[in-house]
């Protein structure tokens, strides 16, 4: 009896050691491909918000931004190539200070000296979980070039709507912020949006929770953004 | 190969498939077949753990102590199942997201620990093998049925590349959870009708 528990005991300790250290050896040997995926999403992400016509099987670059870069380099083909490559030649990653101690961080797309596009992250509560976004603006910083929402665990089908491209489309070209009034508040409709409307979305049927969600952390992102700094930029 | 053990590949395949009679791993079986590739993927990630979960339970069915066998069956499916997540976050990064949860969730699959419990347990490792891969191909035959259904009326796509006409709508209900449990239904209906394999009332 005695001998028989001790043996279990052993058994067990034995089991346990050898699963924790093949797991361990499977974690770190792949934990460099790994961090790359998820960098390259990043990338992938942050630019479909700077260029929402951004295609990461494709040719990220539409003809009127072919820069020398490209048509003296040669054009790549593997499309992971081109995604770091472009993110490090024409986007320009700056850590921000935004008011109460947040900090943030805002991409710009550059051509030559001319602002093309900028970026900030978003994120916050959908329905069951972070929803993470980037959204882009026109050089105005007003007006919305691309948004992109990834990485959520919504409903497929209703809240998971979030990152399908109808819904992302809808925003373009939406406001956030105008002379007078400062900023606006963009809403994510209940339903059909008003066409009319400059700050009015198409809402995903069945996912009121996660549109709200949505509505919140867009627009309270936009005004941390807008306060301590695209304020000072437009005044430049 | 020996009538018997060629019949440990081939019965789970239909007569005692895993989804269809044995009514295991539903769960996931509606969750990944909207599309084709999540499908394929997920029956490979399955039949894999399902095959080397019954190899490891099966070499060591001798020397796991009796008390703790249940314990023991589940740390080793549990280290499989974190290996094959890790794999497919390094190779395979675009569907592992949309598979996110589920392939975690292979931990908890019926077919899985029930086969180790009720043939790795007693069977040398040659037949475990077997019936290990003869239930994942049971199990992915069905998924990828169901997918190539769900695919195609659902969107009117195979794997993404379109075949019905643009003009076809799509049909919202296939996409979603209900339409799978339709489709398993109507497969589960079909195959025992064709086996002539009823529950005993």
């Amino acid at each position: 009896m005695q001998k028989d528990e001790l043996n279990t005991i052993k058994f067990a300790a034995i089991i346990c050691l050898a699963c924790s250290m093949a797991l361990a050896g499977v974690q770190s040997a792949l934990r460099g491909i790994q961090d790359e995926n998820k960098r390259i999403d990043q990338q992938v992400n942050v630019l479909k918000a700077l260029l929402p016509d951004f295609d990461p099987e494709g040719n990220p670059l539409t003809e009127e931004e072919q820069i020398e870069l490209f048509t003296e380099g040669g054009i790549l083909k593997e499309h992971k190539e081109w995604i770091s490559l472009y993110f490090e030649n024409f986007v320009e990653t700056s850590d921000v200070q935004l008011a109460e101690g947040k900090s943030g961080t805002l991409y710009s797309l550059k051509k030559g000296e001319d602002l093309v596009a900028v970026a900030f992250p978003a994120e916050g509560k959908g329905l069951w979980s972070t929803v993470h976004s980037y959204v882009g603006l026109q050089p105005d910083l007003a007006t919305i070039r691309g948004v992109t929402f990834f990485d959520h665990g919504e409903t497929p089908g209703l809240g998971g709507e979030c990152s399908k491209p109808w819904f992302q489309k809808n925003f373009m070209g939406k406001t956030l912020w105008n002379a007078d009034e400062g900023p606006l508040t963009l809403v994510v409709a209940k339903g059909k949006a008003d066409a009319s409307s400059l700050t009015q979305v198409d809402g995903m049927s069945g996912a009121t929770i996660t549109g709200n969600g949505i509505q919140k952390f867009v627009n309270s992102t936009f005004r941390d953004y807008n306060e301590s700094l695209f304020n000072e930029k437009r005044a430049l | 190969m020996p009538a018997k053990l060629n019949s440990i590949v081939t019965d789970p395949l239909s007569e005692n498939n895993p989804i269809t009679v044995q009514m295991l791993g539903i769960c996931s079986a509606l969750a990944v077949t909207a599309q084709l590739p999540t499908a394929i993927t997920m029956s490979i990630a399955v039949t894999l753990v399902l095959t080397s979960s019954n190899l490891i339970i099966s070499v060591l069915r001798n020397v796991i102590p009796p008390k703790i066998r249940m314990i023991v069956e589940m740390v080793v499916i549990a280290s499989l199942v974190i290996t094959v997540d890790q794999f497919l976050k390094a190779f395979a990064f675009e569907i592992s997201k949309q598979l996110s949860v589920f392939v975690g969730l292979i931990i908890t699959n019926c077919i899985v620990m029930g086969r180790a419990e009720a043939f790795a347990m007693q069977n040398p490792p040659k037949a475990s093998v077997l019936d290990g891969l003869g239930n994942g191909l049971g199990y992915s035959a069905v998924l990828i049925i169901v997918a190539f259904i769900r695919e195609l009326i659902g969107a009117g796509s195979l794997a993404g590349v379109q075949v019905l006409p643009d003009s076809y709508p799509g049909n919202g209900l296939m996409v979603i959870a209900p339409g799978a449990f339709i489709v398993i239904g109507l497969l589960i209906w079909l195959q025992r009708t064709l086996t002539k394999k009823y529950e005993e009332a």
